[in-house]
């Protein structure tokens, strides 16, 4: 028999099917977005989409409430078409931004450039030399490569070399061939401009044009995100980020976290699909800045990829299996800079795409990238980088040494594993009070959007606030009592849940609620990046006091609020004025590098001066993470500014221990 | 030559919990039992004073018991169909408190009413003048309807009731301020939750004076070693001046050793190990004395047998301590 049309809306996207494929699939295919955090298991339930017209086979009633299941709503991943669809994809199951990457762009592009500016003395990795190649002649007979290879080492000195097809074309640039009658004779015109980047050891005179076209040399930093790519185009004459863009990675279809991405890069074409998916969004990006900024593809010389250690093995097509399995070794830990067309990449076609090194399969890039913006190693105090997001990455240290882990936090921060979770999206509730008596709750949306639901800085608020509030206990317990009427009983377990937004009020037509297991997950997700810090903090032997510096790295959103941390205990409890979100620190890290050599070289001793230290193998890492799955923590002495708050809240009688 | 000093200095000591009130306390029992206090490490009383030996709780259940082996059949088979006549058995065993567990009241095991939990607790406290400790079945939902009842009946006994857990806390400790009883604070073979019920509970103004911490309890060979490295960090830090870990500790050594297949195999199953009667209350007893080392103060046991060698071991391991 022949396929079944499915159509999607919004968007009118339309493909057709064979039977048995899933609705997540022919999603898919047709080019529409579906959220799907855990690829297709039908675990996460985020991918409710409607069917307006049409048949549907399968089960899916776990996540949706008889009402829903009575609209239409389906979960994509767990039923097959039966016949031609209509299908409608709601608000809360659409990748907002993705079309409309301008605000995200914006958002991003506010935190990132934070550490971007002043740049360093300026000493780009590849560099434009305008050249006045003096004529040969009789008494200066020097071949015309030599010629130019000598006039480059003169502006950058050090060994150099000069490829075949470079070499092919340079006496064609240097003279103009004019041909009268039977006879041609060549013209010399020795202005010439070079281009010359580090490649390895030596560099290398990547292409040669005529004239003088050095004003016109763009670069790419790049953030390869396990949930956003973000990219910077960098005027490489001035250290300037000329324009920035942000999308969501779509290997958000093939999982939500590293490990599921892994896995399905072990199905046939898996890993290809999730290179591809990549390649595709950086394509994007770059497209878009070209539109933005009209600078040329062609004039962009080099990008520098930073990014988790499992994306840039994505990014570089590497065998991702091994990071996941003991002894946990990657491909590569410093892949050499290749030609970035051989990846597919369309920039200037022999421009070269640079890595930033690797420390181990869970400590990334990102993180080096991290260490360099946040110049903690050459503070002479001592400090902490905190780079929360679905791997949380640690860093603790000083001019003197840095220490590095890395904790497997999951993704309850960036809206994953939560059920009215989401990205800092349009719509996402990523501030909020709640103040007693009442409860009375004021929240914020990103661009003042109905609610659909809360990213990671609102669904820390909304722990702090809860708990503050006392409606959670420190065990992290609902305590219904408290305010009677927020509370609703889930329909699944009939375990208490507390409505943040009603469905009136919110921009999905349903309650917007935190679930006792929300809180859980949550609870765990901060307390195994506490539990890391602590882990460093052990095993170096110093106080938490003797931490000056505090610096937050992460896609949370311009709202995190340090306070909100504290209370929960994501953060230990120092003077406010010592922490600082640094946003990106991973895009901003990899510009450092692109604007001079002197960084480059920099993180290259930055990497061998790491020591990691593996959670797995630490025996008191269980121990430290139990501790820390309370609120704010078991040793209430660790956060005496959340005691003061407790003691006010209880009573005076009940001082903490 | 000197022989060097050897002693340890700790800071701090292990709290007490009286079980009981008398008459003059208002309640009716004929005396009181008090544990914990520990200055020191176990038995070793030169280190700081051991005011109390370990006390002994006997295992008394409100219906008949199923699967108990033979070696208790033989002890108890007699009255077990009626808690009020096993109590008076326990007290005649020379039991210094009563465990009464309300085992009847599980939706699976009768589904007994409040109403009954209550008369059973009410006949055995009027039938025995020990103090007594009560713990519900352990299905949160019944245990929350049963619980209070009884502790209401009961009030003034200041007994000591069970459980309290992370989970599962509030109506019970609720109840047990309210009508001046103590607390079992469970958890599973975790320092840190043992702590974190204990603030939980101590958040809703529960005297953390009043608290007796359950850590769990294994059997020989069934995993005892990690109870006892449990046992033995929660009493280092209490002596170490940590106020979370410094309450008393219960342990259920009856229940766990009598489960093991080693005391439960007969002499046809299992030839080569030796006379069940003896080997039974050999792993129950071998079981608490290890336990005692790592730092208990109050087991609830079954076998009479077991409960002589446990007092005999103790009384040589405390002799000269004018106890």
């Amino acid at each position: 028999m022949s396929g079944l049309r499915i159509r999607f809306s919004p968007g009118n996207l339309e493909t057709t099917v064979e039977q048995g494929v899933t609705l997540l699939e022919a999603a898919r295919r047709a080019g529409a977005y579906v959220g799907a955090i855990c690829g297709g298991e039908g675990i996460c339930g985020k991918c409710r989409v409607i069917v307006r017209k049409g048949d549907v086979e399968g089960q899916s009633t776990e996540f949706l409430t008889r009402d829903e299941i009575r609209r239409g709503y389906v979960l994509a991943c767990q039923v097959y078409p039966r016949s031609d669809l209509v299908v409608e994809i709601p608000p809360e199951s659409r990748l907002t931004g993705y079309v409309g990457i301008g605000e995200d762009s914006r958002r991003f592009r506010d935190f990132s450039l934070r550490l971007a500016e002043p740049p360093p003395a300026l000493s780009p990795l590849v560099e434009k030399f305008a050249l006045s190649l003096p004529e040969p002649t009789l008494d200066n007979p020097t071949a015309d490569q030599e010629r130019l290879l000598s006039a480059v080492a003169r502006k950058r000195p050090g060994p150099l070399q000069m490829g075949l097809k470079v070499t092919r074309e340079l006496p064609r640039l240097l003279r103009r061939c004019e041909v009268a009658r039977s006879s041609w004779k060549w013209t010399w015109n020795g202005n010439v401009t070079a281009t010359v980047a580090l490649r390895g050891p030596v560099n290398e005179v990547l292409c040669v044009e005529r004239g003088d076209t050095s004003r016109r040399n763009f670069g790419l930093a790049l953030d390869v995100g396990t949930t956003t790519v973000v990219a910077h185009l960098v005027d490489l004459t001035t250290g300037i980020t000329r324009e920035a863009a942000a999308k969501y990675n779509s290997q958000i279809r093939f999982g939500a976290d590293v490990i599921t991405r892994i896995n399905y890069a072990r199905q046939p074409g898996g890993a290809e699909a999730l290179h591809q998916a990549v390649i595709e969004d950086i394509e994007t990006l770059i497209e878009e800045l070209s539109r933005q900024t009209q600078i040329g593809r062609g004039d962009i010389q080099c990008i520098v990829a930073a990014g988790n250690t499992a994306m840039l093995h994505f990014l570089l097509g590497l065998e991702v299996d091994v990071i996941r399995l003991a002894p946990f070794v990657p491909a590569a830990s410093a892949p050499p800079p290749v030609r970035a067309a051989e990846l597919g990449l369309r920039i200037h076609p022999r421009g070269i795409l640079y890595t930033m090194p690797m420390v181990g399969s869970f400590v990334g890039g990102d993180v080096t990238a991290g260490i360099l913006a946040s110049e903690i190693y050459r503070a002479e105090e001592l400090s902490l980088l905190l780079d929360i997001g679905t791997n949380g990455e640690v860093v603790l240290g000083n001019k003197e040494f840095l220490t590095a882990c890395s904790a497997s936090a999951g993704p309850a921060f960036e809206g994953g594993s939560v059920g009215c979770g989401m990205r800092a999206a349009s719509g996402a509730i990523d501030s909020l009070r709640i103040s007693m008596p009442g409860p009375v709750i004021s929240a914020t949306t990103i661009d003042g959007q109905p609610p659909l639901g809360l990213c990671g800085t609102g669904l820390i608020d909304a722990l702090a606030e809860l708990f503050i509030a006392g409606l959670l206990d420190r065990g992290g317990r609902f305590q219904p009592s408290a305010a009677p009427k927020h509370f609703r009983m889930a329909e699944d377990d009939g375990g208490a849940e507390f409505v943040v937004v009603g469905r009136e009020q919110s921009g999905s037509n349903r309650d917007i609620v935190i679930t006792q297991a929300d809180v859980e997950n949550l609870i765990r997700t901060k307390a195994s990046i506490y539990a890391a810090v602590d882990s460093l903090i052990q095993s170096v032997g110093v106080r938490y006091s003797d931490i000056r510096r505090v610096y937050i790295a992460g896609a949370f959103g311009n709202r995190l609020n340090v306070s909100s941390c504290v209370t929960i205990g994501l953060l230990p409890d120092l003077p406010p004025e010592r922490i600082q979100f640094i946003g990106n620190s991973s895009v901003a890290g990899a510009r450092l590098v692109m604007v001079s050599r002197a960084m480059y070289e920099q993180m290259q001793q930055i990497v061998e001066r790491i020591t990691y230290q593996d959670l797995i193998v630490d025996a008191g890492y269980m121990e430290r993470f139990t501790s820390a799955c309370f609120l704010p923590h078991t040793d209430l002495k660790r956060f005496p500014t959340v005691a003061s708050h407790i003691t006010a809240r209880l009573g005076s009688a009940l001082a903490p221990h | 030559m000197s022989i060097p000093e050897v002693k340890e200095k700790w800071s701090a000591r292990v709290s007490e919990v009286t079980i009981g009130a008398t008459p003059a306390q208002g309640g009716t029992r004929a005396r009181t039992v008090t544990i914990g206090g520990a200055g020191g490490i176990p038995f070793l009383s030169f280190d700081g004073a051991l005011p109390h030996p370990p006390a002994i709780a006997i295992d008394v259940l409100d219906k008949q018991p199923v699967g108990w082996p033979k070696p208790l059949e033989e002890v108890y088979g007699d009255v077990w169909a009626d808690p009020v006549q096993w109590a008076r058995r326990a007290k005649e065993l020379g039991a210094d408190l009563i465990n009464l567990r309300l085992t009847g009241i599980h939706p699976d095991e009768g589904d007994w009413p409040p109403s009954k939990a209550v008369e059973i607790v009410k006949a055995v406290l009027e039938a025995v003048d020990l103090p007594l400790i009560v713990w519900g079945c352990d299905f949160p939902e019944k245990d929350q309807r049963v619980m209070p009842k009884v502790a209401e009946a009961a009030q003034g006994e200041r007994c000591l009731l069970g459980a309290v857990s992370q989970t599962e806390y509030r109506t019970l400790t609720a109840a047990a301020q309210a009508y001046g009883h103590t607390l079992i604070a469970a958890s599973p073979c975790d320092i840190n939750i043992a702590k974190q019920v204990n603030i939980l509970v101590t958040d809703m103004g529960f005297p953390l004076s009043d608290i007796v911490i359950y850590p769990s309890t294994a059997a020989l060979g069934y995993g005892m070693e990690y109870i006892y490295s449990i046992l033995e960090r929660g009493r280092l830090a209490a002596l170490s001046g940590d106020k979370l870990m410094a309450q008393p500790v219960i342990l259920d050594v009856g229940f766990e050793a009598w489960r093991v297949k080693e005391a439960r195999a007969d002499e046809e199953m299992a030839d080569a190990w030796g006379p069940l009667a003896y080997r039974g209350p050999a792993w129950e007893a071998v079981t608490a004395t290890d336990l005692l080392q790592g730092g208990a103060d109050l087991l609830i046991m079954r076998h009479p047998e077991a409960i002589r060698a446990v007092r005999e071991a103790v009384g040589q391991l405390m002799q000269g301590d004018g106890k």
